[in-house]
């Protein structure tokens, strides 16, 4: 068994992959999550007995305490993260139109204040083409969360992250890029987080890429033609009367 | 040499080793307290990916008194050990970016045979384990572990280390240092490579015992099982050519059929 790291250079989704290679890489990402778990937990099977300890000596437990809340934070989230990637693999996507755009929006903007904290410019570019989405709302908002924390999460201080958007063949493809100059060698989190993006996008027909440097996630769902909105909207119609 | 690595009345900002207190009594913390007393000056070196366990790790080292560098990948660690700098102890993640732990371990133990090296790892298989001793890892511990058992696990590798090995070694007019790496004969310098340095280690440790070439196949090229190679007998004769010049007394001898051994005529 090899210790190296995977390399990331290059990845493109795969619809022909066989199924013996698809568990394989499955059992790979989630052993991968487990990977990711472990170090928090670490962390935090130590810092609630010193905790205990402070406690009871009268020492300080502010520290462990505030310790502890953000391993749990993180290992809720990466928790999160393994759950949605054993669900994208188990239970079948429930499609419908999404207002990606929206929602993008409202990631960008809740985390664009702690990005300006900590020197990480973003660059959100306005959708070119409006155009709605074909996907499961859940595993679409969790795939373009996580494709946007890796970004963040390999920039630092004066690095700029950049979303964009547009259409193409059929397909609303959203990207997400760092400026980042650092060396292709990603946390175990970040890992787990493009696993997850992927999973949850190909499990609803859609396209993923990667490319290491420079630094770029692309996920791309079915454009929801505006035809079936409407076939849709009388059909909905129809029935009610 | 006393160390207050933390008290009862919960001043001490070292929490760590008073975990006993949790599960046990004061009196039980007070033991800690003492098993932790000898880590002062003791330079640890954390190479861990993950910046949040190696900040933990080396904040709670360093309230044990241990002076702890933290290094995030392999290759800054590998140069960090090279460079010169005396460690007492490694603790490495095996997951680790650029130079991955195992191949850290494989380029650091020629040339630092007595460094004792702690692997952290998450991987559970036995198979992981049992290679990352082969390599020569000298301790392993799965995550997610306790911090109280890293601690001993720490002292003990220390106290293992400074009790079983001295730095210098001497036979006849030879002299090995560990520490300062440096081999004399009777004044002269002599410059061995890392792995001629390794040879020469064991054979100093092994003084005037006959030492096969099965165990210096396993100690110095971790390739441990019967010796199907002439690698020991190559390096021995470099060994030998640099030890042992024209006119002065022999100190290597060959063991027919077995090996080598160090002594005096």
């Amino acid at each position: 068994m090899s210790f190296v790291k995977p390399s990331y250079t290059a990845e493109e989704s795969t619809p022909m992959a066989s199924l013996r290679e698809q568990h394989e890489r499955f059992c790979a990402e989630v052993a991968e999550g487990l990977h990711a778990l472990a170090q928090p937990l670490t962390i935090l099977r130590s810092a609630i007995a010193l905790l205990a300890v402070a406690k009871e000596n009268g020492g300080d437990c502010a520290r462990y305490v505030e310790l502890s809340a953000r391993q749990i934070d993180r290992t809720c989230k990466l928790f999160a993260s393994v759950q949605g990637l054993v669900a994208s693999s188990t239970v079948p996507a429930e499609p419908e139109p999404i207002d990606i755009e929206s929602l993008l929006a409202r990631m960008v903007t809740n985390r664009s204040h702690t990005l300006d904290e900590v020197g990480i410019g973003l660059a959100a570019a306005a959708m070119k083409s409006p155009a709605t989405a074909f996907g499961d709302p859940q595993r679409t908002e969790q795939a373009l969360s996580a494709a946007f924390e890796t970004a963040v999460s390999v920039s630092s201080a004066g690095d700029v992250v950049k979303v964009d958007s547009s259409v193409s063949d059929g397909f609303l493809e959203f990207s997400f890029e760092s400026t980042s100059k650092r060396d292709n060698n990603l946390k175990s989190s970040d890992r787990l987080n493009l696993s997850l993006a992927k999973a949850n996008i190909l499990s609803q027909q859609g396209r993923y890429e990667f490319t290491a440097e420079p630094f770029r996630i692309s996920l791309a769902l079915p454009v929801h033609e505006p035809e079936e909105i409407e076939s849709e909207t009388l059909f909905c119609t129809a029935c009610t009367d | 040499m006393e160390v207050i690595a933390f008290s009862l009345d919960g001043t001490s900002a070292t929490p760590a080793s008073s975990i006993a207190v949790a599960t046990n009594n004061q009196i039980e913390n007070k033991k800690a307290s003492r098993e932790f007393s000898n880590s002062a000056g003791r330079r640890i070196l954390i190479v861990e990916d993950d910046t949040d366990l190696a900040g933990f790790l080396s904040a709670e080292l360093e309230a044990q008194r241990y002076i702890v560098d933290v290094i995030h990948d392999g290759q800054a660690a590998l140069e960090a050990i090279e460079s010169g700098t005396q460690y007492n102890l490694l603790i490495l993640d095996l997951n680790l970016p650029k130079l991955d732990g195992m191949a850290l371990i494989e380029r650091v133990r020629p040339s630092h045979p007595r460094l004792p090296m702690m692997v952290l790892t998450a991987r559970t298989g036995i198979e992981d384990k049992v290679k990352a001793f082969h390599t020569g890892a000298d301790d392993c511990l799965t995550k997610p572990f306790s911090l109280m058992e890293l601690l001993a696990r720490v002292q003990a590798l220390l106290r293992r280390n400074s009790g079983m090995i001295p730095n210098a070694s001497k036979i006849g007019d030879l002299t090995l240092l560990r520490e300062e790496r440096r081999v004399e004969r009777n004044g002269r310098k002599i410059e061995l490579t890392p792995r001629e340095f390794a040879i020469l280690d064991v054979m100093m440790r092994n003084a005037g015992r006959p030492v096969s070439r099965a165990t210096l196949l396993a100690e110095v090229w971790n390739m441990p099982g019967e010796p199907s190679t002439n690698i020991v007998d190559v390096y021995m004769k470099y060994v030998r050519d640099k030890v042992d010049l024209p006119g002065e007394p022999r100190l290597t001898h060959t063991i027919r059929g077995f090996g080598y051994e160090l002594r005096e005529a």
